[in-house]
């Protein structure tokens, strides 16, 4: 289990850096294309517009590894042991059902794109690229949900013990 | 039932206002059974968002360009091609045949057409007077994102383009990033783009169309009484619209000329070396199965013995 | 019932729950209340790979951690500090300015707290200030500049005033040169409140020192270039904004990476990790805020609200003061774009009705759309820069305070004295 997650962390850091570094080329490519052979390459645009949508989302996945998304946590900071578990289990729980929510209804969504037929630019069918939308989430709500385990068991998200 | 129907055109258009009219209109004659609530502006998002949530039922309708329709039948395409059409008679010679192939292709997949609206030629506008896709090659040419047809026109034309969404080009034309567009002249002053042009070519490059979509899942829950009130009432609506719009067209051109914005003629050998050019366009776009080659080739058959026809009773 | 869900999210949005998960829950419930099918998120979600403008956030974003990592910030607080070292809030007014110009261009979407903030906290603090001010200004800075040129939602409502087909046209032009004085007071009155900053005592000002200016100029070589190539470009129309962020963040790496040494390749994929864990929480905040603005649209709730407004005016300076209030509860509600296409139809014919000149209208929206990306509660910048800076959401409340009351009072001054905006036509 341990491995699996090892290399699930290792795969997104990779592919999140892969995507990073591709699109400072590719953007960089365009520039040359336009300022040296007189026009921009029409395909490029819409591919950095859409690896803006997986970067987010893979930096999202990452940033709930550890647990660091935007939160006002004002309770937290007044209150004692008990309510800070308390409350990190019910906000674990409440974030893990909210992704689940999202993640179902995505993939539904990526199902009806797939039917349909749906083009995202050139000829380039839509599906597999808003497919990172429900499993981003999915694995969100699966990290939230261990979290909450963790909290209630151990008191404490331990990142390492977290998928 | 609501009708929720989304729209690219502003509120406070002329466009807008007919359609709201004709929205009390149908909610009136099916005593209130049929009611139509409009989300102008792009507040849906894109032509492609909106058909999206046309899929899920969130939107029954929407106004949508004829290039987002191409990509569920190609038919849709058939009027905006290069060239095809010189004027707005041309246009309505050949629609009572025409409209209902588009119509008939996208009911096959399932969209209700309620209307087509003409939207106007569209012109080379720059900072410089344009004659020969030479002229065109010195200068920086903005086509919109996802518009294949125009790419593959300026293509045939050793133009390479600069493809930015619709937002960039204001700016882009005010840096000069970009300093040539297609537009249609009521577009360019919505846009406000005319302010940083001073020449257009007076030679029509294509014809734009629009056209209301409803999803036919949702247009088959009403009764037939008042689907056929549904599409009385936005036919007149439409046809209203046509009219409005040629005025909206004639009275824009008149604004740009009066703005400084000057019409470059054409001789007729430079618009002989742009047919070229564009046939070169339409047999590409042809092989990529872009159009609906048969139909095409049925329609310009129509213009030529229309025009034959003109010349005809003119002496 | 319809209190109860409200009041349970914010209970879980104070308890500490990721904001996205509460504006997402929001925009849910909403939609399933309303019968709309819940595969919307997915479609809304998906509209973030439809926005050219947010190609410059991660881009932008990976520079300003580079440059926040390396030793960029002391050579930024010399180099000022060798010129404008005579002027009291001499970095400060430069930080302002800077940010000021990097909004016009990439609008107010976070990603200057995020790229410039990296750069300028770290510096404010070597330069001796106060860290709540050196939080305020940049929170406060990530949206000023809505009013200067090219700023997209500028243009936005001139393109839909000008459908209004009212009496007096509103060109672009014209709002660019509208926005220049409000704009202009705006960074006045922040410059004067940073001038007037205590600082540490062994940093107050000193005389020009032409060998220390050289110097600080030859240690600073590389970064030079960096504003001039990235405004210079973009205002000259070499490159588009989303390319000035591309080759921002290939100059930045190779300079910190390959040329300084600053930035160890072993470091390096930390920085970038980094860095996309702020755009990911940045950007799934803006992909819910869209499914939940959808929500507010498909109810036709800002249209309901206003309606109620407008019921309790009777007068020029009524509609304004309420039209203000509405506006900064409309900043928080909805992003900029839909505020101005749904709102502006509704709004502009019964402001002309007042005798509110449209250009007028268009600054004054805008100026308190400004103020409403950090109106305490929610404002969104500042949950941005408490992520970015790491300090609790209440440090940035009392942070951001002066400057939000600076700004309202010239908000004030803006919508009441039209000639600020209208004298430049
Ligand atoms: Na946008
Ligand atoms: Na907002």
């Amino acid at each position: 289990m341990k491995r699996l997650i090892d290399w699930l962390h290792r795969a997104e850091d990779v592919l999140l850096i892969l995507l990073l570094l591709a699109m400072i080329v590719l953007a960089g490519v365009d520039i040359i294309a336009r300022t040296v052979f007189g026009g921009g390459i029409v395909w490029i645009s819409p591919l950095l517009r859409v690896m803006v949508l997986w970067l987010g989302l893979l930096g999202a996945l990452m940033a709930t590894r550890t647990r660091e998304h935007i939160a006002i946590d004002l309770i937290n900071r007044l209150g004692g042991d008990t309510l800070k578990r308390l409350s990190g289990v019910v906000t674990s729980v409440f974030a893990a059902i909210v992704c689940g929510l999202i993640a179902w209804h995505a993939q539904e969504f990526v199902k009806g794109s797939f039917e349909y037929g749906d083009i995202a630019f050139s000829q380039v069918p839509a599906w597999p690229l808003q497919l990172v939308i429900p499993l981003a989430f999915g694995l969100m709500a699966l990290r939230f949900a261990i979290q909450s385990l963790g909290i209630a068991l151990h008191g404490s998200t331990d990142p390492e013990a977290s998928a | 039932a609501t009708l929720k129907i989304a729209t690219l055109a502003p509120d406070g258009t002329n466009w807008m206002k007919l359609m709201r009219q004709a929205a009390r209109d149908i909610k009136k004659d099916t005593d209130g059974r049929v009611k139509i609530k409009y989300f102008p502006g792009g507040v849906q998002g894109s032509d492609k968002s909106v058909l999206r949530k046309m899929r899920i039922r969130q939107l029954q309708g929407g106004a949508i360009s004829t290039g987002a329709m191409a990509q569920i039948a190609n038919a849709s395409l058939i009027y905006n091609l290069p060239f095809t059409f010189r004027n707005l008679d041309e246009v309505r010679a050949i629609r009572a045949e025409f409209d209902p192939i588009i119509k008939q292709a996208l009911a096959d997949k399932g969209f209700e057409v309620l209307g087509l609206s003409e939207g106007g030629f569209a012109y080379l506008m720059s900072d410089q007077a344009l004659k020969t896709s030479d002229d065109v090659r010195s200068r920086k040419v903005w086509v919109p994102e996802g518009d294949q047809v125009s790419l593959s026109i300026f293509e045939a034309g050793n133009v390479e383009p600069i493809s930015l969404p619709v937002s960039d080009v204001y700016t882009s034309l005010q840096t000069g990033l970009i300093n040539t567009i297609a537009a249609t002249p009521s577009a360019a002053i919505a846009l406000q783009w005319h302010t940083k042009l001073q020449y257009a070519t007076d030679f029509p490059l294509v014809f734009l169309f629009g056209m209301m979509v409803v999803d036919q899942r949702a247009f088959d829950k009403l009764s037939d009484a008042d689907q056929q009130v549904v599409r009385q009432t936005m036919a007149s609506a439409f046809k209203a619209m046509d009219s409005q719009n040629q005025k909206d067209e004639r009275g824009a051109r008149a604004a740009l000329q009066q703005n400084g914005m000057q019409f470059v003629e054409l001789s007729a050998e430079d618009k002989a070396l742009w047919q070229q050019l564009a046939d070169k366009a339409l047999t590409e776009l042809k092989a990529q199965n872009v159009y609906p080659a048969d139909i095409y080739q049925r329609l310009q058959q129509r213009i030529e013995a229309f025009r034959n026809q003109q010349t005809a009773t003119a002496e | 019932m319809s209190i109860l869900v409200p009041l349970i999210l914010l209970l879980l949005a104070l308890a500490g729950a990721p904001l996205f998960a509460v504006i997402g829950a929001s925009a849910l419930w909403g939609f399933y209340q309303t019968e709309v099918d819940l595969q919307v998120m997915a479609v809304e979600i998906y509209r973030v790979a439809e926005m050219p403008v947010l190609i410059a956030i991660p881009l932008f974003t990976f520079a300003g951690y580079l440059l926040g990592e390396s030793k960029a910030p002391q050579r930024l607080v010399r180099i000022t500090d060798a010129f404008l070292g005579w002027m009291p809030g001499g970095l400060a007014i430069v930080a302002l300015a800077a940010c000021a110009l990097f909004t016009a261009f990439t609008g107010a979407s976070g990603v200057t707290i995020v790229a410039l903030g990296a750069l300028l906290v770290p510096a404010l603090q070597k330069a001796g200030y106060r860290q709540q001010f050196n939080l305020g200004l940049v929170t406060t800075s990530g949206s000023l500049g809505l009013l200067f040129a090219p700023s997209l939602p500028l243009i936005l409502y001139g393109v839909v005033a000008q459908q209004m087909a009212l009496d007096t046209p509103v060109s672009i032009d014209d709002l660019f040169l509208a926005g220049l004085i409000p704009g202009g007071l705006m960074l006045l009155a922040l410059s004067v409140y940073a001038a007037l900053q205590p600082r540490d005592s062994h940093k107050t000002e000193h005389k020009f020192d032409k060998a220390e200016a050289w110097a600080a100029i030859k240690d600073s070589a590389w970064e030079i270039p960096l504003p001039v190539v990235v405004l210079g470009g973009i205002y000259s129309g070499f490159f588009a904004v989303s390319e000035a962020a591309a080759i921002t963040a290939l100059y930045v790496l190779i300079v910190t990476v390959l040329i300084r040494g600053e930035i160890s390749f072993t470091k390096l994929p930390g920085v970038m990790r980094d860095s996309m864990k702020l755009v990911g929480a940045i950007l799934l905040i803006l992909a819910v805020s869209l499914a939940s603005t959808n929500y507010m649209i498909d109810a036709g709730i800002p249209e309901q609200i206003f309606a109620f407004i407008q019921q309790h005016v009777s007068d020029g300076f009524t509609f304004l003061l309420l039209l203000t209030l509405f506006l900064l509860v409309l900043g928080m509600m909805l992003d900029i774009f839909s505020a101005i296409v749904i709102m502006i139809p509704i709004i502009l014919p019964i402001a002309v009705q007042y005798g509110i000149h449209p250009v007028h209208l268009g600054i004054l929206f805008l100026a308190n759309m400004q103020l409403g990306y950090f109106t305490p509660p929610v404002g969104m910048n500042l949950f941005i820069a408490s992520f970015r800076f790491n300090q609790p959401v209440m440090t940035l409340y009392r942070a951001t305070l002066p400057f939000f009351f600076i700004l309202l009072a010239t908000v004030l001054i803006i919508t009441y004295v039209p000639e600020l905006s209208l004298m430049l036509l």
